[in-house]
C-alpha cells in the first residue's frame, strides 16, 4: 500500500538552528495520526510544511506521489486551497466577517460552487450545533464556537488532508474531548487523513497513531 | 485556480480609513496628471490662438516683393501652375500715422482689394472714404464706428520731398484679429484709394493666398501643405519674391513655446511621481491594516503572484478612475480660463487676452501612458522590495 504522504529527509533551518532535522515519516490514507512535542519542538513547523504553508530547508515531501518541492507559488497555493484543510490554534478568523462568511472564505477564494458548498456547511452547522450563530460575528461567538466555526471552514471543501496545530489549545477539558470527538468522526466520516499536533498527552494517547518530536526529529512512532 | 479578486480587493477597501485613503490618492493623482495636461493644453492652446489670430490678418502664404511694388497679375500667373489657390488677394502694406481727438499713434495702413476678406475671414468690404481698425485702437483712442479719424500718408512714391498730406476716413468696421499686436496696429483702406495716394497705378507690395483643398481647421496636415507650397514657391520665385507662411512673424515664438512645452512636460513627470509615492503609502498601509486577512488569504490558497495581481489591478483601476478626475479638472480649468477674470491675461505681454485649453488625442495619450508607465514601474520595484514574511511566520504574528 502506497502511503499517501511520504516524508524523506526533511529539514527547516531559521537562522543557525533547525526546528525540523531530517525527518523521514510516511502516512496513509484515512487514518488519523497525533504529534506530541513540547513548545519548540518542531510539531507546528511540520505540520505547516506537510500544509504548504512554508517550504523545507531540506528533504522531500511527496503526497500522492506527486513533489511538493517542485510545485511553484500557485500550485501550492491550490494545493493549500482544495487540498488541506487547517485547523489553527488560534482560529484564524476575520473579525469583520460573520462566521458564515469566515467559513466560506476558501470556497470563495477558489470560485467553489456555492451551492455545493452551502449544502455541506449547513449539515456540519447542524451537527455541531451551531447553526443559529452562523450570521454573528466572530467576538460574538466562544472560544469553543469560534473553533468549530474554524472546523466547519477546514472541512467546507472536503480536504484530504486535515492538519490541526493544537485545536484544543484554548479549550477547557470539557470542550477540549468534545472537539477532538468532532474532528476524529468528521475525518473519518469525510474519509479524510487526519494530523493533530498537541502537546497535551491525553490527547495525543487517545489516537492509534502516536508520533513524538524533540528537537526537530522524530523519537517515538 | 482563479482567485476572487473581488472579494480581495473588497476586503482591502472595507474599512472607512482605507476608502477615504483611496479617495485622497485619487485626487491626488489626477490633480498632477490634470496639472502636465493643463500645462501642455495651455502651451498648445497659445501656439493654436496665435496661429488662428494670425491667420485673422493673412492668407495661408504671403508674398511680397524683393524690388518694392510689383504686378499682382503677372505674379498670379507665376503661380498658377505651382500651386493651387483658392484666394488671392492683393494688398498695400505701408506704415501711417493715426489722430483722433489729440491722440495720435503710429499704425500699419493696409490697402485691400475686395477679395481680402473671403481669403482671411474678415468681414473688410471698404469703400472710398472708409476704413476698418483694429479692437486695440477703437479701445484706446475710445473710437466708434461712424468716427472719423486722420491717417496721415506720403503724397506719391516717386518724390522724397513729396510732403505728407492729412485724409480724414470714416470708420466703418472694427476688427477683432484676437491678437493684441494686430489689434494696435492695423487700419485696413480700400486698395485703390491707397495706390491712387501713393501714385502706385494698379502696383501692390504684398499678396496673400489661401491654397485650394485645405480644410479649415489648423492642424499638422494643414501645416504640412503650406510648407510644401512654399517650398515649391520658393524653387521658382526666391530670386524676385520672398514667401512666408501665415505664422513666419511669430515662427520664434511658437517654436519657443514648443519646447517649452517638452521641457515643462518633463519637469512636471516629477508631480506624477510624487504622487505615486501616495499611492505606494497606500499600499503600504493596506498591507499593515490588513496584515491579518492577507495572511489568512495566502494560507488559505491565494498565492503570492495572485496577491499581487490583485494589487496591479486595483493600482489600474485607481489609474483609470484618475484619469477620470484629471479630464474632470482638466474641464474645470478650461471654464475657469473662459470666464474668471482672474485668468485674464496682460495682453500686451501674452499677445492674446485669454488663453484656451488645446488637447489633442496625442496629448492625452502621451500623459495617459506616461503616467501608466511610471505607477507600473514604481509600484514594481515596491513590490519587489517589500519584506516577505514567511506565511507561518505572519500567521502567528497577527493571530496569536
Amino acid at each position: 500500500m502506497h502511503p499517501m504522504i511520504k516524508i524523506v529527509n526533511l529539514s527547516k533551518k531559521y537562522g543557525n538552528s533547525h526546528a525540523v532535522n531530517g525527518i523521514d515519516l510516511e502516512f496513509f490514507e484515512n487514518e488519523q495520526y497525533s504529534i506530541k512535542g513540547a513548545s519548540g519542538s518542531g510539531k507546528s513547523t511540520l505540520l505547516y510544511l506537510l500544509g504548504g504553508l512554508d517550504r523545507p530547508s531540506q528533504g522531500e515531501i511527496v503526497v500522492n506521489q506527486k513533489n511538493l518541492n517542485l510545485y511553484d507559488d500557485e500550485q501550492l497555493a491550490l494545493y493549500r486551497n482544495r487540498f488541506v484543510g487547517f485547523v489553527f490554534q488560534f482560529h484564524f478568523l476575520l473579525s469583520s466577517m460573520t462566521a458564515r462568511d469566515n467559513i466560506y472564505l476558501p470556497g470563495k477564494l477558489s470560485e467553489h460552487p456555492t451551492t455545493e458548498i452551502e449544502k455541506r456547511v449547513n449539515e456540519l452547522a447542524e451537527y455541531l450545533g451551531v447553526t443559529k450563530l452562523l450570521d454573528k460575528f466572530p467576538h460574538q461567538l466562544s472560544g469553543g464556537e469560534q473553533q468549530r466555526i474554524n472546523i466547519i471552514r477546514a472541512l467546507s471543501l472536503k480536504p484530504k488532508l486535515l492538519l490541526c496545530d493544537e485545536p484544543t489549545g484554548n479549550l477547557d477539558s470539557q470542550n477540549s474531548e468534545k472537539v477532538m470527538g468532532l474532528l476524529k468522526q468528521l475525518s473519518t466520516e469525510f474519509h479524510s487523513t487526519l494530523i493533530v499536533v498537541t502537546h497535551d498527552e491525553t490527547i495525543a494517547n487517545s489516537f492509534t497513531h502516536r508520533l513524538q518530536m524533540k528537537d526537530g526529529k522524530i523519537i517515538t512512532l | 485556480m482563479k482567485s476572487n479578486s473581488y472579494l480581495i480587493r473588497s476586503l482591502f477597501l472595507e474599512s472607512k480609513s482605507s476608502r477615504k485613503f483611496l479617495l485622497g490618492v485619487v485626487l491626488g493623482f489626477g490633480f498632477s496628471i490634470s496639472v502636465i495636461l493643463s500645462t501642455m493644453g495651455l502651451m498648445d492652446g497659445f501656439d493654436l490662438a496665435l496661429k488662428q489670430g494670425l491667420k485673422k490678418s493673412h492668407g495661408d502664404l504671403t508674398i511680397s516683393s524683393l524690388n518694392g511694388f510689383f504686378n499682382p497679375a503677372k505674379l498670379k500667373d507665376q503661380t498658377d501652375h505651382l500651386i493651387q489657390v483658392k484666394d488671392f488677394s492683393s494688398l498695400v502694406q505701408i506704415e501711417s500715422f493715426l489722430s483722433f481727438d489729440d491722440q495720435s499713434r503710429g499704425v500699419i495702413l493696409r490697402g485691400v482689394d475686395q477679395f481680402y476678406s473671403t481669403t482671411v475671414g474678415q468681414n473688410i468690404h471698404l469703400n472710398s472714404g472708409e476704413v476698418s481698425i483694429g479692437k486695440e485702437i477703437a479701445t484706446s483712442f475710445n473710437i466708434k464706428i461712424g468716427d472719423e479719424i486722420v491717417l496721415t500718408l506720403i503724397n506719391g512714391n516717386k518724390n522724397f520731398q513729396s510732403l505728407p498730406g492729412l485724409y480724414r476716413f470714416k470708420v466703418k468696421t472694427i476688427i477683432d484679429h484676437g491678437i493684441y499686436q494686430k489689434d494696435s496696429r492695423l487700419v485696413y483702406l480700400n486698395i485703390d484709394e491707397v495706390q491712387n495716394i501713393l501714385d502706385l497705378r494698379g502696383k501692390v507690395n504684398l499678396v496673400t493666398l489661401n491654397l485650394a483643398s485645405l480644410n479649415n481647421e489648423i492642424d499638422q496636415n494643414y501645416l504640412s501643405a503650406i510648407q510644401l507650397a512654399k517650398k515649391a514657391l520658393d524653387r521658382e520665385l526666391k530670386n524676385e519674391f520672398r514667401v512666408k507662411p501665415f505664422w513666419k512673424e511669430y515662427d520664434s515664438l511658437i517654436e519657443a513655446v514648443q519646447v517649452e512645452k517638452v521641457m515643462i512636460g518633463l519637469i512636471l513627470q516629477l508631480v506624477v511621481v510624487i504622487s505615486i509615492f501616495n499611492i505606494l503609502a497606500f499600499i503600504m498601509f493596506i498591507n499593515e491594516q490588513k496584515a491579518k486577512e492577507i495572511f489568512l488569504i495566502k494560507a488559505l490558497g491565494v498565492s503570492q503572484k495572485r496577491f499581487v495581481e490583485v494589487w496591479f489591478k486595483l493600482i489600474s483601476f485607481i489609474w483609470m478612475i484618475s484619469l477620470v478626475v484629471a479630464i474632470g479638472l482638466v474641464n474645470l480649468f478650461q471654464l475657469g480660463l473662459k470666464y474668471l477674470p482672474f485668468f485674464e491675461l496682460p495682453a500686451e505681454v501674452y499677445y492674446m487676452p485669454r488663453l484656451s485649453l488645446h488637447l489633442t488625442w496625442q496629448s492625452y495619450l502621451i500623459v495617459f501612458f506616461g503616467s501608466f508607465v511610471w505607477l507600473n514601474l514604481i509600484t514594481w520595484f515596491l513590490f519587489r522590495r517589500l519584506k516577505k514574511k514567511s506565511l507561518l511566520e505572519g500567521l502567528r504574528q497577527e493571530f496569536s
